[in-house]
């Protein structure tokens, strides 16, 4: 009779034991599980918002502000223009760029080479344009694209450019 | 007696082989991530590069009358000259200059292994590096107009990834 009862007690803690493990274990399970959705969801947020920048890109380039009336290409009057558009009219600008998270857009001649920045005054022989920039943390994407301007001497004229938007990288809490 | 010792020793064995299953599962799981993680797809961004990069070169204004590369190229078809040079000749060199001022850098220190830039017949023959990893093309047509005829000449630019960039 008390042998039967010390079996049963140890048989009720065997399996105490055993529940204890499965239970640790799911709980590892689970918590790998969490680790995994959590990175998922990480990843998913970076590349809607390497899609959003992206598509940026062709949106900037396709501006009525920036882009050429006949081809795919930026219009380097325009660029002139809008860098020296008075500051109150460029603000409703600058209100979208932030509102769309964009910290910088820049346009760089590549060829020919040139140097310096852009201004009514050396275009065409110069290679940056800074259309906007904040200053912070920004990750940057690139494009490359035709900068044409007109010239009296020899008519419509194109280079080639880079066209460089920069997206606003989010603040890890 | 020696049957309940053996359900008993069947039910020990049971319950290993569910233990076992679970740790396979389990195993599978983590290596089924692992595998999706490593063979990510190329992006998108590469695809619209390249096709903005052969509307830049084709649009460019060479130093042969300031006239463009497509210009260039039906001057190369007619053959026809850019000065005292073979027209040919001179729209190879023009764009030999442009992809290295445009993927130079990129090569030597990006993630691009090569690139090609050929069409149909042969006259436009340009490669640098390695032709490996992954391929993103983008294709433009010239239409040639001789005489009275108009025909289309494919140039085809392919470029050579290797990590694809996030």
């Amino acid at each position: 009779m008390r042998n039967k009862k010390r079996k049963a007690q140890l048989q009720i803690q065997e399996m105490a034991f055993v529940l204890v493990a499965i239970i640790l274990l799911f709980g590892l399970v689970l918590l790998g599980f969490a680790v995994f959705q959590s990175a998922k969801v990480k990843q998913l947020a970076y590349e809607i918002r390497k899609e959003k920048t992206i598509g940026m890109l062709d949106s900037i380039a396709n501006m009525p502000e920036f882009s050429c009336k006949n081809a795919y290409c930026l219009d380097e009057e325009k660029l002139i223009a809008y860098l020296e558009m008075p500051n109150e009219q460029k603000e409703t600008y600058n209100n979208i760029w932030e509102k769309s998270k964009i910290a910088l857009i820049k346009v760089e001649r590549i060829l020919p080479e040139e140097s310096g920045t852009c201004n009514s005054q050396n275009y065409p022989d110069c290679k940056t344009y800074t259309l906007y920039q904040r200053n912070i943390d920004y990750q940057a994407y690139s494009t490359f694209m035709p900068l044409c301007y007109y010239d009296s001497i020899y008519g419509w004229k194109c280079d080639i450019a880079k066209l460089i938007v920069g997206f606003e990288v989010p603040k890890v809490k | 007696m020696i049957n309940k010792k053996r359900k008993k020793a069947q039910q020990e064995v049971m319950g290993f082989v569910v233990i076992v299953l679970l740790v396979i599962v389990i195993g599978i799981m983590i290596f089924t991530f692992s595998l999706q993680r490593s063979l990510r797809k190329p992006s998108y961004i590469e695809d619209i590069r390249v096709n903005d990069l052969m509307n830049s070169i084709m649009q460019y204004s060479t130093g042969c009358e300031f006239e463009d590369v497509k210009g260039i190229i039906e001057r190369c078809y007619n053959s026809e000259k850019c000065g005292n040079q073979d027209a040919c000749d001179y729209l190879n060199e023009e764009l030999r200059k442009i992809l290295n001022a445009t993927l130079g850098k990129e090569r030597e220190y990006g993630n691009i292994i090569g690139y090609k830039l050929v069409d149909e017949s042969g006259k436009i023959n340009i490669s640098e590096g390695e032709e490996r990893g992954n391929l993103v093309a983008s294709k433009y047509l010239v239409p040639i107009f001789s005489g009275t005829t108009t025909t289309n000449v494919e140039v085809t630019l392919y470029i050579y990834f290797g990590k694809i960039q996030d």
